[in-house]
């Protein structure tokens, strides 16, 4: 099990502070976009380092983030040659993943949301991407790559991101405390 | 519909002088999670309905109910007036 969110080793308790990240997480990667938009010929190389921290910051890299990463599901349980179906669901894989069934529903919602925004992103994206405007069209297949980048970086941290923003302050300390 | 499940684990924890983490330990589940079962955010799938209630020796009825949980002294002392009237 994960005990508790944790940011950098500094413990993430309440509503507030997880937002702040979020927020803060956000304003950093839309300051790194713009100025690769700005410098379009010359960022390239350095937005891969930026993609591995900016990708990781919010729990991409294992354990590190402050999001509780995502447990791979263990290998199906093979009595012979034939392995059978997984009629169970996660059930069956309950007990090789760090997260609780509370957590699992938790983070499988989280990325509901952040699929639906990402949806919804594109959609506007391409749409944009789509008006007849040529000037506008020239200037966003100069600075493609970055938009990708700016895609990738913003599909990875999502759904971090959606997690940190609803989970709720941590119960612990509330009701009945023995000891 | 009512959907909300309500439970008596806190009493239970509290009457047994069970740490929340203690419990948690026990029925393998992060410790922030009884306290989410406690305040009744979060419903338990079956299997960790049964762990609970396994532990408790109790069953599954006696700690979870659709319906909001009457004070354990009401039932008990309802239950002493129920036999005294009988005698």
């Amino acid at each position: 099990m994960i005990e508790s969110t944790t940011f950098l080793g500094m413990p993430l308790r309440t509503l507030h502070q997880r937002r702040i990240l979020v927020v803060g997480y956000y304003v950093v990667l839309l300051f790194f976009a713009a100025v690769a938009l700005w410098m379009a010929h010359d960022m390239l190389v350095v937005l891969l380092p930026q993609t591995v921290m900016l990708g990781g910051l919010l729990g991409g890299i294992k354990m590190g983030g402050p999001v509780k990463p995502y447990a791979a599901p263990a290998a199906l349980e093979s009595t012979g040659s034939i392995v059978s179906l997984n009629l169970q669901g996660r059930r069956r894989f309950g007990s090789s993943s760090p997260l609780d069934e509370r957590e699992q529903m938790q983070r499988d919602h989280a990325h509901y949301t952040a699929y639906r925004i990402l949806m919804l992103t594109l959609g506007l994206a391409f749409a944009i991407c789509w008006m007849p405007l040529d000037s506008q069209a020239l200037w966003l297949k100069q600075r493609e790559a970055i938009l990708l980048w700016l895609l990738l970086v913003y599909a990875l941290s999502l759904p971090q991101s959606v997690l940190l923003w609803t989970e709720p302050a941590d119960p612990s300390g509330e009701l009945i405390e023995m000891r | 519909m009512n959907n909300n499940l309500y439970n008596r684990i806190a009493v239970l924890r509290a009457e047994r002088r069970v740490s929340r983490q203690e419990l948690a330990d026990i029925i393998g589940v992060n410790v922030q999670t009884i306290g989410f079962l406690e305040r009744g955010d979060y419903s338990p799938s079956l299997l960790l309905a049964l762990q609970i209630a396994e532990y408790f020796k109790l069953p599954v009825e006696a700690i979870f109910s659709r319906e909001p949980m009457r004070p354990l002294s009401h039932e008990v002392y309802g239950i002493v007036q129920k036999k005294a009237g009988r005698r």
